[in-house]
């Protein structure tokens, strides 16, 4: 099992209802993440993934501080502690 | 005698990119300077001031409020500041965005370009605007007489 801690920021957080929390994965692949994320959410994880299986449009992903871009997302492979941010589309300025 | 030989060796002007995202904006004169004294070179700084309009889809503005990755938005900025400082070649640009609340009629984020030329800085300060808004991991949330949301 790999424990990761999962982040929303802004819009998203106020959409999922929580800002952070610990998850344990089978292993360390976005997949892994992304079914736990599904178990956990219900219904509010529609906000991050397509029914597909995408990340929506405009989504950012960082992990441990570093953006990870769309086309490298299921090459990710999380370890123990990592710190995984799903951020909205950027409203600046 | 003891001779002494002095060498010189003051490094060239190394222009260091400033950007910010934090609670409070440098004073904007201080920014201009900085960027006018960057190099002999410099013949245009062009300045975009971005404010709190008062007003929104018809509905009157009471304050808007920024939040940040706050690891992440500084280091983004820097990038985009230093694509967009090489592809027109710029002689120096800063960019600083605020965070927290800002009332209406206050600034949100100052961006500046120093170049040889108008034309160039023209174009590059359009573009880095731009692209501050659209890929640096700020958001904001706009308070109305009527409603609260995100943006």
């Amino acid at each position: 099992m790999v424990k990761i801690k999962v982040r929303f920021y802004a819009s998203l957080r106020d959409e999922i209802g929580v800002g952070e929390f610990s998850v344990y994965l089978n292993d360390g692949s976005f997949n892994s993440l992304m079914n736990n994320l599904r178990a956990l959410l219900g219904d509010r994880v529609n906000r991050l993934f397509s029914e597909g299986g995408m990340l929506r449009n405009g989504l950012i992903v960082s992990v441990n501080n570093t953006i990870v871009y769309l086309s490298k997302i299921q090459e990710l492979k999380l370890r123990e502690n990592d710190v995984v941010d799903f951020m909205p589309a950027p409203s600046g300025g | 005698m003891k001779t002494t030989w002095l060498i010189s060796c003051l490094p060239p002007r190394v222009v260091e990119l400033k950007v910010k995202v934090d609670r409070e904006l440098d004073p904007l004169p201080t920014l201009i300077e900085h960027l006018k004294q960057s190099s002999d070179e410099v013949g245009a700084v062009a300045v975009f001031i971005g404010v709190v309009r008062g007003v929104s889809d018809g509905e009157k503005v009471l304050k808007l409020s920024y939040e940040a990755h706050e690891a992440l938005a500084p280091r983004v900025l820097k990038d985009v500041v230093e694509d967009v400082k090489e592809k027109y070649g710029l002689i120096d640009a800063a960019a600083e965005h605020r965070l927290g609340d800002v009332s209406v009629g206050e600034d949100i984020m100052y961006v500046l370009v120093a170049s040889r030329h108008r034309d160039e800085a023209y174009k590059a300060l359009i573009e880095l605007v731009d692209r501050i808004k659209r890929e640096v991991p700020i958001w904001k949330k706009e308070y109305t007489e009527k409603s609260v949301k995100w943006l």
